[in-house]
């Protein structure tokens, strides 16, 4: 029986854990840090257990090779879903401006719901004015609250990312084939098992890959939200404007990468 | 909340800044181990098969593997040095993704 993507690929990580339970629909997120046993010595030093990107694939390889591919076609999903998240943006944005203040918008004729959601955040944003700009986590609803927290720790796990670096590693029926250790200025130092076949030694680079494009794509997912933020925050027009549509704007684009993926 | 929403933001900026003030070199180093039939693989023990490093300024530095021939002869391990340089190609595009990213990044959160 073929086991889900998640049991297969998994992010090992103290922090995230705590606010999602997978990284991209794809990554099983393990709330636990990296095991020791794994480190190998290497020049990239760090002060911090670092995260662990891990492919645990099954000995067939036409099944490994099947859940690398699924994985990469998820990952491509996400990608082009934050493209569409920011034409969905431009279509709310330019609904608000044309009608009454944080209506729905309609998109393809149906009701979205994400842009309900950014609609409801916004409103909750709207009508808590005007008692202060800063501090209003007490006075606006859980959604933005919940938003918030979340956000607040991704940035956080962000400053810590940029001082460190990452392991991706890959296994067959949880023995080791590979393993990378890669900073953020792209050092990268990888060690074989020896005497692995070409299609072993294919596996890691495309789990390499994956996971590094899963990265990126976690680092876009933050830039957007962040522009995104500022688009809102021109509808709000109030001060603290943009700090205070972050958090909607990043619910917003969770909320599209977690639909489902639509036919081309 | 929004406070706080506000410092990480500002800590999160600063240390991209700093960051990206600091790529001035990129290092790409593949190594190997053997696997013992009877026990598990101890990555400690690694040995080096080659080794890049590529400067901002387009200086590189390659150390190559070689192996021995006939009449005392080197000659490149050919296999090796493609796994090698496929890592390098992965580490030169996600520096240069990773680049982009931290360098919108930084822009937004400062915005």
């Amino acid at each position: 029986m073929e086991r889900e993507p998640q049991g297969i690929f998994q992010f090992f990580d103290t922090t995230l854990a705590e606010i999602t339970p997978d990284v991209l629909g794809l990554w099983a997120m393990v709330p636990t840090p990296a095991p020791q046993a794994l480190a190998f010595g290497t020049t990239l030093e760090t002060t911090a257990q670092p995260p662990l990107w891990r492919a645990d694939l099954p000995a067939e390889p036409h099944i490994a090779k099947h859940h690398l591919a699924d994985a990469e076609t998820r990952l491509n999903t996400s990608q082009k879903a934050l493209a569409g998240a920011t034409r969905r943006l431009s279509v709310f944005i330019e609904a608000q401006r044309a009608g009454v203040a944080f209506g729905l918008p309609s998109v393809d004729g149906t009701r979205a719901r994400p842009e309900e959601a950014l609609a409801v955040l916004l409103r909750e944003v709207h009508e808590g004015r005007p008692p202060v700009s800063f501090g209003v986590g007490e006075w606006i609803g859980g959604g933005w609250e919940q938003a918030a927290q979340q956000l607040q720790a991704v940035l956080e796990r962000l400053g810590r990312l940029a001082a460190y670096y990452v392991w991706v590693e890959t296994r067959v029926q949880q023995e080791l084939l590979g393993q990378t250790a890669v900073g953020w200025t792209g050092d990268v130092k990888t060690v074989w098992r020896i005497g692995l076949s070409p299609e072993e030694v294919m596996l890691h680079q495309r789990t390499l890959a994956l996971a590094l494009q899963s990265r990126d794509t976690l680092l876009q997912t933050l830039v957007l939200a962040t522009q995104f933020a500022v688009k809102l925050s021109l509808l709000l027009s109030m001060p603290g404007g943009i700090i205070l549509a972050l958090p909607a704007a990043w619910k917003f684009i969770n909320q599209v990468l977690a639909e489902p993926a639509q036919p081309a | 909340m929004a406070n706080g929403l506000e410092n990480a933001m500002r800590t999160a900026a600063d240390k991209i800044a700093h960051y990206v003030q600091d790529v001035a070199e990129m290092k790409v180093e593949t190594l190997y181990v053997r696997v013992g039939a009877d026990g598990p693989t101890d990555f400690c023990q690694a040995r080096p098969i080659a080794q890049t490093i590529v400067s901002l300024d387009g200086d590189s530095k390659v150390i190559l593997p070689l192996r021995e021939a006939e009449a005392g002869r080197f000659e490149v391990d050919a296999g090796l040095f493609d796994v090698h340089q496929r890592n390098v190609t992965t580490a030169i595009e996600y520096r240069a993704r990773m680049l982009n990213a931290l360098l919108s990044a930084l822009q937004s959160l400062r915005s």
